[in-house]
This record gives C-alpha cells, structure tokens and sequence, in this order.
C-alpha cells in the first residue's frame, strides 16, 4: 500500500466516523427534546444516508472520481442536516433519491425514477407556492432540497457514466492483462514442450542412428542373401520360361498341325487363335476375320457370338455337321475350354473344323456299292433260285437221273443261302448306318406270333422237330413294333433253334415283364458253351464255329447280330435266358408295350430311298 | 385267256418269268422297257400287269400313273415288281393304285404265280376286270 493510500484510508474512516456521529447527533437532541417521531425520521434518515455512504466508501471497485462524488454529496447533505434538518421540516427522506438511483445504477429504470421524484417534488413546490395546500416548511428549506437532489442526480448520473467507463476500462485491461497472461503461460507451455520434443528426438535420433547402423549391418547380409537367391530365381525363370516356350512350341505346333481347322477365341472374342487349316477353309483375312466368317456359316444353326458370349450356354459342346463350304464339306464341333481347378470357370471356346468331304463320300460310296451290290447280286441270284425250281418242277423227268437232279438241288439250295447271305449284309449296312426305317404300329404279339410260326410252317422244310405255341394265360398289351422286322428276328432265332435242334421240338411263348412283352424260342438242341454265350449277338459270330469250320450251321454269321440291332432299334432287348449243353437254349426278345409317349410317329425316313440312289447311279 | 404283261428290263427276270407263267398256263407278253410297257398295256389290254419300277426310259411308277388315269387301262391289276423292301418307292406305288409290290429276291416264280393266281381270283369273283 503507499503512503497517498494510506492517508486516504485515514480520511475515508475520519469523514465515516464524524459522518455517522453527525448522524446520530439530531436523533439524540429530538429525542432529549421528547420529540420522538421527529427524533425517529432524523434517526432513519441518517442511518439510511450513513449506510450509503458505508457502502461507497468501502467498495474498492468503485474508482476515485465517483468516490470523489460521493463525498461531495455527502457534504451537501451534511450541510443539508445542518440547515434545514433541526427545523423539523422532514425533507431528509429526498436523500432516499440518490440512493435509489445508486442502487439502479444509474440505468434508464433509475432515471424514471428520479424523473419521477422530482415530479413530486415541483408539484409540491408549485402547490405550495400558489397556496393550494399548505405546508409548514419554508420556501428555503425546498430549494435547498431541490438543489442538494439535482446536484446529486447530475452527480450520480455522471458518476455511472464515468465509473461505467472506467469500470469497462478496468475489465478491458484485466481481461487484457488476463489474455497476455495466458499467452505467456502457453507461450511457456509450448517452450517446454518443444524442449520436451526436442529432448524426445534426440532420443530418438540417437535410437534412429543406432538402429541405422545396425540396419546397414544386417542390409549387407541381406544384399548378399538376396544376391544369391536372385541368382537362383533367375535360373529358375529361365528353366521356366524355357519349359513354357516348350510347351507352348509344342501346343503351337500341334494346334498348327492338327488334321483339323482350330480356332480358339476367349469370350470376349479379344483373343482369338487360329492356325492354317483354318485360315485356308474360312479364307478370312486375319484371325478375327476367320471368327467373323464362321459366324457367317454358322448363322443359319446358331448365333455364334451368343455362343461364345455365353460359354457354349451351358457349357456344353455343339456338333455341327455337313455344312458346305465352297463346294466342300465340314464337321465343326464347338467347345467351352472350362478351367476345372477354379470352380470350372469358362475361358473361352475352341473351334475344330474337320474336313469331311472325303469322308462323306466314302461313305456314300459305302451306300452306292451295298445298293449295287444289293440290286445287282440279288438280280441273277433270284434268277439262278428261280430258274433251278422251275427246272425242279417243271422238267423232273428230264432230270432223272439223281446224280443231276442232285446237282441241280445244290444249285438252287447255294442260291437261296447266297440270297439270304447278300440280305443280311444288307441288313447290317443299313441297320449299322441306322439307315433302317421302322414302321413301328401298335401290335398284338398273341396274334402276329401264331401267323408267323404258320408262315413258317409251310415255307421251312424240316424233319420231326416240332414248332409250338403256348398262348399266354392273361391278355397280353400290344407293343410298338415293325412287324416285318419281328417276323425276321423270330424267324431268325426259330431258324436257329431248328438248326440246332436234332430232337424234340421248339416252343415259342409270351409273357408280359415290367413295360416289354417278351418273346421266348425254347429248343432242346445242343446249347451253347458257357464261353461262346459272350461272342453271341456279334458280327460273324457262330457258336462252336472257327474259320474252317464255321460253314456246318450255314449262316451268314449275321443273323444274331441282325436280330439284336433290329431289337435294339425297336427299343427292346434280345437275350440268351439260359444255355445248358445237350438240354437246350432259351432265346428271348423283348418289345415296349404301347403307350402315350412311343404311339407318337417313331418313323425314322431315310433321308435318300436305295432305289433313288441307284438311279442315280444308273444315269 | 388271261393274259400277263411282264414289263421288265432285265431279260433273266423277264425270260424267267414270262417261263413260269407260260407253264403255269398263262398268256404272255412282255417289254422291256417303261414306254413300251405303256404301249403293250395299251393295245395289248392285259389281264395282269408285271410292273417293275426301276427301268430305263420310262419307270415303273411313270407307267402306273399314266395307266391310271387313262380310263380304258385304270382297271387292269397291276404288281410291282421291286429288288428291296420297304421301300418309299413300292409304297409310293400302292397309294398309286397298285395291287401289290413283290419283292423279286423273295419269292420263288411258283409263289409270285400263286399271288398272281390269288389276285385274279379276287377279281374273277367280282368280274371287275374288262380285259378277260
């Protein structure tokens, strides 16, 4: 504290004490006087100024100018007391006014107030003045007061300005002080901090360097390492790509030597591999043009792109065949390339294009020879039977002599073996070829088995071997069936039961089993080998025949073979039912009941009749 | 008399038929070829006609179709004549109108005689035929 403080501090408590010794002082004399009301107001009135004036003088944030201000009013009041007070006029309760307005703050609400109090005031004054009312105290004592009110309202009002500036003032420069305060306190922070950092990271420099130097260390090492596996790695790569460069010479030259036309297109059709035989059948410029043409040939039985958009659909590979190129004919086989290591993902397709015009016409020549050879062995043979039966028949008594007519039987049992054999050659090209047509129709085995047997009866020259029939206990369902061909395959497997067959006889029967009507040719002829029942139903096959002496049974060797192809076309199944040597064989034959979905038309056409063909030959 | 017509280009099926129909009792004549076929049918007016159907000049299916629409020769019975079975061609021939197709490696002379025998028989029993 300094001195000029110091001796404020004293006079602050000097005026206070005479201040509220003053006070008491008029209180005391109205009291002594026994005029106790006045003695209470004088009392009230000190008080209340006494307070206020307690409670400016001992704030500290009120500032000088308006403690000055204070005490100027104090004084005026005190010489207010002095003058007027003792005279009993009672106008100390207006020193409630300054304080009122102190308490407001000097704010717009204090102002009103005021305003308001001075209102009274002068209506007072006026109404005194014109003797409207009267009232006791003197014109003076109202001046006074007026003025002691005006000269502290104006006080107060400009002690709140300045002390409201000053006290701005003084909250600017705390707060100011404040801030720069706090900037010098995180100025400091931050300089710790970074001292702090600083510290770290020479740390960590330090930690860094060491870490270096041991890295530098071990990077040698590795550099070493590292030299020697790349060494390894590259041999490796070039073991690799010399095995790969292999394989793909080796898949190159294949693709390119392949007999075949080999187009290989990923399916976007960016890729696309073609080889030469493909260039030259498609003539296309470059290997996606070659793609482009086989669209082209292809567009009539599919769309291509879709194809190998789509990986072959379903992944599923396509043959197309017979289609004509310049005069040429091709097979082409379409084929997903699926990737069966990761998840059978398609690749992409490949294209083989197979030359098949040789092919075709060794195959028509095929069919040409078997048509001519049909008609034109068939022609004199049917005239060699024909002519030697009608010798038989008709000039049977130029042929007496039995040497002769012996002769002759030879001739015309050599043709009709010779006409059955040329057949059945027939047969198997046709049925091989799957050139045989079926006229298939709903058929009652029950009764087309007994006209058979009948036909066969009279037509087949035998000896006391005995053909039955055992008709079926239970109605037998008609099957599906070309009845020429079951006239064949029964005559076929009667003929051999026969054949075989030295006593007894042969039964044929039938039965309904699952969804077939089978057909059974019971004998009780030789039987056949357990070892020679496999070779059965092959081509050129005679059970108990070797090359020499396969002609005992007479056959062409065929007849088993032609049976089951002709079955098997039917949608049946020939079988041996069992064997036993010197007891007999049971050959069966099985045909599909008719129904709904075989009724519909099964006919198979030949897409050229034979006889066109050897037309066709012929011109 | 009844009279058989064999129209057949091969001469060892026709000598060897024309035979068997001539001890057999029958009338007969032949060609050897499709158009004469149609001429001998013509003006011959046989019975029975043996039609083969492969022939040069003329086939046997031509000559069945120009017979059967000439109203003097649709009625004669004709028999195909044909080396294989089941062919389009003979079934061709019986939607056109054609008794029967005989397979020729099949049937004996005797046995082709007794159809043809069978074949007239209908006939005679109808009394369709006007050639007779």
């Amino acid at each position: 504290m300094t001195q000029k403080e110091k001796w404020r501090e004293l006079l602050l408590k000097i005026i206070l004490i005479v201040g509220g010794i003053t006070l008491t002082l008029f209180p005391v004399v109205y009291a002594l006087q026994d005029k106790w009301f006045f003695a209470a107001i004088e009392g009230l009135s000190g008080l209340f100024l006494w307070i206020a004036f307690v409670v400016v003088v001992t704030r500290h944030t009120y500032s000088w100018p308006a403690r000055i201000g204070w005490l100027g009013v104090m004084l005026v009041l005190v010489v207010l007391l002095f003058t007027g007070g003792i005279s009993g006029t009672g106008l100390y309760w207006w020193t409630l006014m300054p304080i009122i307005s102190f308490i407001l703050f000097g704010s717009k609400k204090g102002l009103r107030a005021l305003l308001t109090g001075y209102l009274v005031f002068f209506s007072i004054v006026f109404l005194r003045h014109f003797h409207v009312v009267e009232i006791y105290y003197s014109m003076t004592e109202m001046v006074m007061g007026l003025s002691a009110v005006a000269v502290v309202s104006i006080l107060m009002y400009n002690y709140e300005n300045i002390a409201g500036k000053t006290r701005d003032e003084a909250q600017q420069k705390a707060d100011l002080l404040t801030e720069q305060a706090e900037q010098k306190q995180a100025v400091e922070n931050k300089l710790i901090e970074n001292l702090n950092k600083l510290e770290d990271e020479k740390e960590k420099q330090y930690d860094i360097r060491t870490a270096m130097l041991n890295l530098l260390e071990d990077a040698k090492d590795l550099e070493k390492q590292l030299q020697q596996e790349k060494a390894g790695v590259e041999e490796k790569i070039i073991e690799r790509t010399q095995e790969l460069s292999n394989t793909k010479a080796k898949l190159d030259s294949s693709i390119e030597n392949l007999p075949l036309g080999f187009i290989m297109s990923d399916i976007k059709e960016k890729l696309v591999v073609t080889n030469t035989l493909a260039n030259t059948i498609l003539e296309g410029k470059d290997q996606k043009d070659n793609l482009n043409k086989l669209k082209a040939v292809l567009k009539d039985k599919l769309d291509l792109g879709k194809y190998i958009k789509n990986c072959g659909k379903d992944k599923k590979s396509l043959v197309f065949t017979d289609i004509e190129i310049n005069g040429r004919f091709f097979q082409f086989l379409l084929s997903p390339i699926i990737v069966k290591e990761t998840n059978e993902v398609c690749i992409g397709i490949v294209i083989l294009i197979q030359d098949i015009t040789e092919a075709k016409n060794l195959e028509r020549s095929k069919d040409e020879f078997f048509s001519i050879a049909s008609h034109e062995l068939r022609t004199p043979l049917t005239a060699i039977r024909g002519n030697t039966s009608m010798i038989l028949e008709y000039y049977a008594n130029a042929i007496k002599d039995p040497e002769l007519k012996a002769m002759v039987d030879d001739i015309h049992s050599s043709s009709i073996r010779l006409i059955n054999i040329v057949n059945d050659f027939l047969n198997v090209s046709r049925l091989e070829q799957s050139r045989m047509v079926y006229d298939l129709k709903e058929t009652n085995l029950d009764k087309l088995i007994p006209e058979i047997i009948k036909e066969y009866d009279v037509t087949s020259s035998r000896q006391k071997i005995s053909i039955d029939y055992t008709p079926p206990k239970a109605t037998i369902p008609t099957v599906m069936a070309d009845t020429d061909k079951v006239r064949q395959v029964l005559i076929n497997l009667l003929g051999n039961a026969l054949k075989f067959t030295t006593k007894g006889g042969v039964v044929i029967s039938i039965a309904t089993e699952d969804k077939f009507v089978k057909v059974l040719v019971t004998d009780t002829g030789r039987g056949i080998p357990l070892k020679q029942q496999s070779l059965l139903f092959h081509k050129f096959q005679q059970t108990g025949s070797s090359l020499f002496t396969r002609d005992t049974a007479g056959g062409s060797g065929l007849g088993l073979y032609i049976s089951r192809m002709m079955i098997e076309g039917m949608g049946g199944e020939v079988k041996l039912e069992r064997s036993e040597e010197n007891i007999g064989s049971v050959f069966s034959f099985s045909l599909p009941i008719a129904n709904k979905t075989n009724k519909v038309d099964r006919l198979t056409k030949l897409h050229l009749s034979e006889n066109e063909k050897v037309d066709n030959n012929k011109a | 008399m009844t009279k058989i017509l064999i129209v057949e280009d091969d001469p060892l099926m026709s000598r060897m038929y024309q035979k068997i129909f001539k001890f057999e009792g029958f009338e007969v004549d032949f060609a050897s070829n499709g158009e004469e076929g149609l001429d001998k049918i013509r003006t011959g007016k046989p019975t029975l006609v043996l039609l083969d159907i492969m022939m040069p000049k003329m086939n046997g299916l031509e000559v069945l179709d120009k017979v059967k629409i000439d109203p003097d020769t649709k009625d004669i019975p004709i028999i195909m004549l044909t080396n294989l079975a089941g062919t389009q061609d003979a079934e061709a021939a019986l939607t056109k109108g054609a008794v029967k197709y005989i397979i020729k490696s099949e049937y004996e002379p005797k046995q082709v005689v007794n159809m043809v025998k069978e074949i007239l028989a209908g006939y005679t029993r109808d009394a369709v035929p006007a050639a007779s």
